[in-house]
């Protein structure tokens, strides 16, 4: 990810919303994954 | 054609649906609501038309720097209000008892003649900036239906009234996320048509990055502005993502949390359309740039791109979620006037006819409102937000967070946030100062919310402070 942001030609401002837009794309859909995980359900050797 | 006027009563049809789904006994209360309904109702509340096309005209002025907006909303704006603010909400409405925000704040700081005061604030303003929501609404519609905007105004304000008069506040949630679900369908279809014109996002932000600076974009398009500008948007930031943890209607959504656990997945869902929805606007907005160099007025970039780009049934689809965005906050923002009318300003439970009676009013004035140009509506559109907000934050914040009940604290909080955050837009801020500004260039800057909210944290404080003094004086 740190990468796409040297790649990409914005400010740190921008930059860092960028970043912090992307982070809760990917936090929120995680975060909806694990909410909707049933208990139990982890593979277990 | 067909298809398209299939499309509206498809959409008015689920809407009655909907609101005749969530009728029940009591309008004030909802129960608590699933998950999804709570995610999509607080985002669609949240996001009004104005955020969607207004903010995207300054998006296509500023550039990405308008990102900065959309960060805020939905970290500050969203995430902690869900960590911070809505179970303790929640918690401390059940344990008073309270049925809306203006008794929480009265109940929880033992003062029911606060209740009263906030609930006449509410009303008033509220009241009348729906007036604004209801004329951006009947404005769109004057585009595809042959009707004079003045009918569609009270088309609007009367189909919000009745939303809120036969569904309640769990209606008014319904319709609210089934809003919310065409705010976002409309948004993506424009945001992916707008990076296969630019070649993508990757491309488009390059291609925008070398375009040569502006007045407004002073450091160019992919850069926070220096100087009053770069000031303005960390100014909108703030004010459109803390002012919005006392507004009302948002502190009424979390009345519906069932538990806490419950909270986990309406975070992260309410994280998740917001960003879709506000930070593809903005992204769209900002790139339409090379696509409509020039535009009449900021306002008219949104509509301008969706005719450009986007097929005409999906044209019809971007209406919708623009008329979506109006009417979900319309509902929300009658419920609270109404409630504000029919049962805190009485002191008593609201019946159907008090119900009635208050839903009447609210759209007598809000549809009277709409039809006039009067300076008085137009600065109490302008200034609603930033006087609900930092007349009710500081009193809200030290219940719910502090768990502080001070009925002296919380009058001086709310007065001086009030009459602060008022007296700086009629006097010192640049744009709405009515004799120009008399503080100063550097004080025209300073939004007015600011002020009101520095004023009521020092009310708040100077009010705790004077107590502790009297309290210590016989024992001395």
């Amino acid at each position: 990810m740190f990468a796409l942001f040297d790649a990409l030609p914005v400010d740190p401002a921008v930059g860092a919303a960028v970043f912090s837009l992307l982070a809760s794309f990917v936090i929120s859909v995680f975060g909806l994954a694990r909410a909707f995980k049933k208990p139990g359900s982890r593979h277990v050797r | 054609m067909f298809a398209d006027i299939l499309l509206w009563i498809g959409y008015f049809a689920v809407f009655a649906f909907l609101v005749h789904k969530g009728r029940s006994k009591d309008a004030v209360l909802s129960g608590s609501v699933g998950f999804g309904v709570q995610a999509f109702a607080y985002v669609a509340t949240y996001i009004s038309a104005v955020a969607l096309v207004g903010f995207g005209g300054l998006a296509h002025a500023y550039g990405l720097q308008m990102l900065l907006v959309a960060a805020g909303n939905v970290w500050l704006g969203t995430w902690m209000v869900y960590r911070f603010l809505a179970w303790p909400t929640r918690q401390w409405q059940e344990r008073l008892g309270a049925r809306t925000p203006a008794q929480l704040l009265g109940l929880g700081h033992n003062s029911p003649l606060l209740t009263r005061a906030l609930a006449l604030i509410f009303a008033l303003f509220l009241g009348v900036y729906a007036s604004a929501v209801l004329k951006g609404a009947a404005l769109l519609l004057a585009q595809i239906l042959p009707l004079p905007v003045w009918v569609l105004i009270w088309f609007v304000a009367v189909v919000v009234g009745l939303a809120v008069f036969v569904g309640g506040l769990r209606g008014v949630l319904y319709t609210e996320a089934m809003q919310g679900l065409v705010m976002l369908v409309g948004m993506v279809m424009l945001v992916g048509a707008v990076f296969v014109k630019v070649g993508g996002p990757l491309q488009g932000v390059a291609a925008l990055a070398a375009l040569p600076a502006d007045a407004l974009a002073n450091h160019g398009f992919a850069a926070l502005s220096g100087g009053e500008r770069g000031v303005f948007i960390l100014s909108l930031v703030v004010v459109t993502s803390v002012a919005v943890w006392a507004q009302p209607q948002m502190i009424q959504r979390h009345f519906a949390v069932a538990h806490p656990d419950q909270l986990r997945k309406t975070t992260s869902l309410a994280m998740l359309i917001l960003t879709v929805l506000v930070g593809g606007a903005y992204f769209a907005a900002a790139l339409s740039r090379l696509i409509l160099p020039e535009v009449s007025s900021p306002d008219e970039v949104m509509p301008q791109l969706v005719r450009l780009l986007l097929p005409k049934f999906a044209l019809q689809i971007f209406v919708l979620a623009i008329v979506s965005a109006s009417l979900s906050t319309a509902t929300a923002i009658y419920h609270i006037a109404v409630a504000a009318l029919a049962e805190d300003m009485t002191g008593k439970p609201s019946n159907r006819w008090s119900w009635f009676a208050g839903i009447v009013v609210c759209v007598l004035v809000s549809g009277g409102c709409a039809q006039i140009k009067g300076q008085l509506v137009a600065l109490l559109c302008t200034t609603s937000w930033s006087i609900v907000g930092a007349t009710a934050l500081v009193p809200y914040v030290a219940l719910v967070r502090g768990g502080r009940r001070n009925a002296a604290a919380a009058w001086t909080g709310a007065a001086a946030g009030f009459t602060a955050c008022l007296l700086w837009y009629l006097i010192a801020y640049g744009p709405t100062a009515l004799a120009g500004p008399l503080l100063g260039s550097a004080a025209a800057a300073v939004p007015p919310f600011f002020a009101g909210l520095f004023c009521s944290l020092a009310g708040w404080f100077a009010a705790v402070a004077l107590q502790a003094k009297r309290e210590a004086v016989p024992s001395a």
